[in-house]
């Protein structure tokens, strides 16, 4: 599995016309777009779509078709955004014209959203790769609609059950839009989750990347009293409990059933080392056989060294030079509310979404490595950060026992993630309570010394109000 | 004075952050200078009625519910059966909740026997009720959390509901009620998690298990500090399904 033999890349679609319904769908939806930016009414990300889909309900399958090269699709519990944005630079680095939802709207009206921003009054869609981003529960209603070429999947933690149901139900809903789809398929290797969607696919469909050493600067211990959850690290196939000579963070790791052939697949791309450190990555990775010169991704976390070696992964199969991936980090801004980073007042701002516990616990790592932290953290339950609250009792907030100042908590559930951070050992007269976010996040900003970065943690409606009210400002 | 908790198969019934209800009763003895040990109880392991003061089941995903049923069945039912008889303080949330009764019945396929513990049954139901729940005990006072579950509990003739249900489903959406309390074990399917934000409720858990061990003069300190609880708390009341 080492050397997957890749199917030819230079093949172009042929262009197909959309005909009048689609063109007076994509004039609405362009119309509305215009209409939500001068009157400042919502995000705008997704409603175009829905406008557009009430006047032609096959739009998002006559623009996705049109699409020159090739449709990639992101999926997967966290990370979906970064690892499109990184493949979307690789590709534009190239000097190609791509169409993405970089905003996060990656549900069917967001994705034709993103798609007819990019179409002309016509509905002729001019791009050569279509890098999309899919939500877990959505994929089976979009790959029917657009046939992608290749399916990533980052990881399946455990994430918003009110909205996913169980871990097993994703997977599921996953492997019916590979189904649909039929293209290629890049697993992480190191989920065992993730490779068991991998398990029941022919072999020349698969290809694997992975993690084999990380180096951290410190040691973190998230060994407490009250020990938290382990995800679920039975055999998906045979369901005897799996094996870790390492474990990387989750249930992300080195693995192999004792009773069954299931096992860590061997990466095509692989990264032999990855150098963590409090705002970087450093990482050293190969193709196939072939090594690359290492490179810097200005990204924190161990989370995001894997975005990469994600995104490398559908950019080699895409034939991108490896070359062209580390010149393009060079430039990379990190998007919307994933590790971005921000000035406010003169102040340094790192926004890093949180939404499920084993997310939260990398971005705790983050926050707890950089000794000048000042903390906002706001919590919202609206349908899209999940109505259920309940995964920040299994995040370990413990890891900010030690903050050097007051935590501010907002959002609709700032009572709760006041309670969960006294439960986590931090002092109540240590928790500030202010139920308006913007409240929040200036009172905060105001606090910040000039030589500390205030983290500013919100689930994703927040994540929006914050975007938005910058926006404006 | 120290207490022990039991918690059963940590690693396979903890779907809906279970550990904060352990955490709080873990923080709520620790904060009046009692030492709780928590002793994972995972398969295999059975359990001591003489060590443990309180035991805490909770739900898992339907795998892995199956996967624990014949250890419960097995090492874990006699050991389990002598504690609730000799007033050990159980919880069981959800699923926990469903294994307390005495069985639960899904569309299809044989029925998955409870202890018995609890004089309620479960029947698997066709809509999944999702939500903010508050309840009010028959004392008066409020409980609130979040419920996600298919499973209808029914309660047998007799057996007291942990409250009524003013906002949400409740045991099965039709009789009004939710939980269930039986000497000293609770049952129930709110999650949130339940005990942070109910510290009455944690606390009368704590009382129970403190005074079985040490006698029933032992009073728990009153917590001046638990004005962030009680905030949530009065919030979670106002919440809509």
């Amino acid at each position: 599995m080492a050397n997957p033999v890749l199917p030819q890349q230079s093949q172009t679609r042929p262009m197909t016309g959309t005909g009048l319904k689609a063109a007076l769908a994509v004039a609405a939806g362009k119309l509305s777009a215009q209409l939500i930016k001068v009157f400042k009414i919502g995000s705008g990300t997704s409603l175009p779509g829905k406008v557009a889909l009430k006047v032609d309900a096959d739009l998002l399958q006559k623009l996705g078709r049109q699409v020159r090269h090739k449709s990639v699709a992101i999926t997967g519990t966290n990370g979906k955004s970064t690892t499109s944005g990184l493949l979307s630079s690789f590709l534009e680095n190239g000097g190609f014209k791509i169409a993405n939802n970089q905003l996060g709207a990656n549900m069917f009206p967001g994705i034709t959203a993103a798609l007819l921003q990019k179409s002309n009054l016509n509905g002729n869609l001019a791009v050569d790769y279509a890098v999309i981003e899919v939500d877990e529960a959505s994929m089976p209603a979009v790959s029917k609609a657009i046939k992608q070429d290749l399916t990533l999947v980052t990881n399946l933690f455990r994430d918003q059950l009110d909205r996913y149901g169980e871990l097993d139900t994703t997977a599921k809903m996953i492997r019916k839009g590979i189904e649909q789809s039929g293209g290629m398929v890049a697993l992480n290797a190191d989920d065992p989750m993730v490779t068991s969607i991998g398990a029941s696919l022919p072999a020349d469909r698969v290809i694997y990347y992975g993690v084999e050493f990380v180096n951290y600067p410190a040691a973190i211990d998230l060994d407490f009293p009250v020990g938290f959850p382990h995800e679920v690290t039975d055999c998906p196939l045979c369901q005897a409990p799996l094996q870790y000579s390492k474990i990387l963070y989750g249930h992300l790791g080195h693995y192999a059933c004792p009773a069954c052939d299931f096992k860590r697949p061997v990466p095509w791309v692989s990264a032999d080392q990855i150098d963590v450190s409090a705002t970087q990555s450093r990482i050293t990775f190969r193709v196939g056989e072939q090594s690359v010169s290492p490179v810097t991704l200005q990204l924190p976390g161990l989370f995001n060294a894997y975005n990469f070696m994600a995104a490398a992964t559908a950019g080699a199969w895409l034939e991108v030079p490896p070359e062209r991936m580390g010149d393009s980090l060079q430039s990379y801004h990190s998007i919307f509310g994933r590790a971005e980073k921000k000035q406010i007042h003169g102040k340094n701002i790192m926004i890093l979404l949180i939404k499920n516990p084993v997310g939260a616990a990398e971005v705790l790592k983050v926050v707890t490595a950089d000794p000048k932290r000042r903390l906002v953290i706001l919590i919202n339950d609206n349908y899209a950060d999940g109505r259920d609250i309940s995964w920040l009792w299994d995040a370990p907030f413990e890891l900010l026992a030690q903050m050097p100042n007051p935590i501010t908590v907002s959002g609709h559930r700032a009572e709760d993630m006041a309670v969960r951070l006294r439960y986590a050992g931090i002092p109540a007269e240590q928790i500030k309570i202010q139920p308006e976010v913007m409240t929040a996040l200036y009172d905060a900003v105001d606090q910040t010394h000039a030589d500390e970065t205030l983290y500013v943690l919100p689930t994703y409606t927040a994540l929006l109000q914050i975007s938005q009210a910058l926006k404006s400002r | 004075m120290k207490l022990t908790l039991g918690h059963l198969y940590p690693d396979h019934l903890n779907i809906y952050g279970d550990r904060g209800n352990i955490l709080a009763l873990y923080q709520r003895a620790a904060w009046r200078g009692i030492e709780m040990t928590v002793k994972g109880l995972g398969p295999g392991d059975p359990v001591d009625p003489d060590e443990v003061d309180i035991l805490f089941i909770g739900g898992g995903q339907d795998t892995q519910q199956v996967k624990i049923c014949a250890d419960l069945q097995g090492v874990k039912q006699k050991g389990i059966v002598e504690s609730a008889a000799s007033g050990v303080v159980m919880l069981g949330i959800c699923g926990g909740y469903q294994l307390m009764g005495h069985y639960y019945k899904p569309h299809d396929g044989d029925k998955l026997p409870g202890l018995s513990l609890i004089d309620a049954y479960t029947v698997a139901g066709s809509k999944r009720f999702i939500g903010n729940v508050s309840i009010r005990r028959p004392d008066g006072s409020t409980v609130v959390g979040f419920e996600n579950h298919s499973g209808l509990t029914y309660l047998g003739e007799g057996v007291a509901p942990l409250g009524h249900v003013l906002t949400g489903y409740g045991n099965n959406g039709s009789d009004g009620m939710e939980g269930a309390v039986v000497g000293n074990l609770y049952g129930t399917y709110l999650h949130g998690s339940l005990l942070p934000k109910n510290p009455a409720l944690a606390d009368e858990m704590l009382l129970k298990a403190i005074q079985r061990r040490y006698g029933t003069h032992i009073a728990l300190a009153e917590l001046p500090e638990d004005t962030l609880e009680i905030k949530a708390h009065q919030k979670a009341l106002a919440f809509k399904a």
